[in-house]
């Protein structure tokens, strides 16, 4: 601040947005003092010389209608790109398919023929949809199913082991 | 409210009520070139500026359910700008630079291409401390409002005066108080 004019309101006075009654004030000041009339008239070249050289800049970089029209094209074309990427990562996989490959998985551990039963508990357990696609709250409840009776048959770990498959089934990861 | 915001805030309005392909193409026609002078006018190449350009407007498609009020488009688009410049910087910083001492000298010798380059905007420019020249750029080159400059840089817009206000002094305590034209 200087001679009770703040900074703000040098600003706002240099680009004559002040209030007439603050405007006048400001300036019969400034025809009483020299250091502010000084101060003034440098911020003011200052002022027009940073615009005119930012307004050079500004002309310098320019884009035609062209390379806009090409820009956004080029951005179109990536949204979409990206769509369809998010698209195919969020796919699950089919009940069937997954149910396949957790028997296939289990088999090592504890049999054929208890992995067999044990998805097809969890199945009836969890209501599961067998024509649907891995994913929602029956699956969900499918794969906790599974996971506790994996444990209670092959160990923690096992069931672990199951527990992950199935979120990756979902997440279309398998 | 500047003329030409007007247009634009409804460009805005429509595409963050409705964030489809169509709404983002008109929203990226008016405004990608702002942010693409918003690289120029930080000294970067043509071809950085237009990639970059084009990292900030996908960015825009893709947050824009982050951002609820249309009046704080502008100053939000800004700041995912100047972070994607930060980041840019950064990556320049991290690269190995190496000379071939031989073909150095060719290079020094060579003219700048850019007309701007030694143009005395540049050189004022290139003294100021880097908080300064970034609020002379968002002010003078990108044409940012006081309120938009503070939502941008995280500060109180009566910083952002003081701050500016000092800039110009300094600008004239070094450089003299009649500029050159």
């Amino acid at each position: 601040m200087q001679h009770g004019i703040t900074e703000q309101q040098w600003l706002a006075f240099l680009e004559d947005s002040l209030e007439p009654r603050e405007r006048m004030r400001i300036q019969a000041h400034l025809d009483g003092c020299p250091d502010c009339r000084n101060l003034y008239s440098e911020m003011h070249a200052w002022g027009q010389a940073i615009a005119r050289g930012a307004a050079k800049l500004r002309a310098g970089a320019e884009l035609s209608e062209v390379q806009i029209e090409r820009f956004v094209a080029m951005a179109l074309i990536g949204i979409r790109v990206a769509r369809r990427e998010s698209k195919r990562r969020n796919e699950s996989w089919s009940v069937p398919e997954a149910l396949v490959l957790l028997r296939a998985l289990l088999a090592p551990f504890c049999g054929l023929g208890t992995a067999r039963a044990a998805v097809q508990l969890a199945v009836r357990e969890s209501d599961l949809d067998e024509e649907g696609s891995a994913s929602g709250t029956h699956w969900g409840k499918f794969v906790a199913y599974l996971t506790q009776t994996i444990s209670q048959q092959c160990g923690i770990s096992t069931g672990r082991l199951v527990g992950r498959v199935g979120v990756c089934l979902e997440s279309g990861e398998g | 409210m500047p003329a030409y915001a007007v247009n634009e805030q409804e460009l805005i309005e429509r595409f963050l009520s409705d964030p489809a392909e169509d709404t983002f193409a008109c929203l990226y026609r008016a405004l990608s070139p702002c942010v693409f002078r918003f690289f120029i006018g930080r000294s970067c190449e043509r071809s950085v500026a237009e990639e970059l350009m084009q990292d900030v407007m996908l960015a825009v498609y893709r947050q824009s359910r982050q951002l609820r009020d249309p009046e704080l488009f502008r100053p939000w688009m800004f700041k995912i700008a100047l972070n994607a410049w930060r980041k840019h910087l950064r990556q320049i910083d991290r690269r190995v630079v190496t000379t071939d001492f031989d073909t150095a000298s060719e290079h020094v010798a060579a003219p700048a291409p850019d007309p701007l380059v030694r143009s005395y905007f540049r050189q004022w420019m290139e003294w100021l401390d880097p908080d300064e020249r970034e609020l002379i750029t968002l002010r003078h080159v990108d044409g940012m409002e006081y309120h938009e400059i503070a939502a941008v840089l995280g500060l109180p817009t009566g910083t952002v005066q003081w701050r500016l206000f000092h800039t110009r002094r300094k600008l004239a305590a070094r450089f003299g108080g009649r500029p050159p034209a």
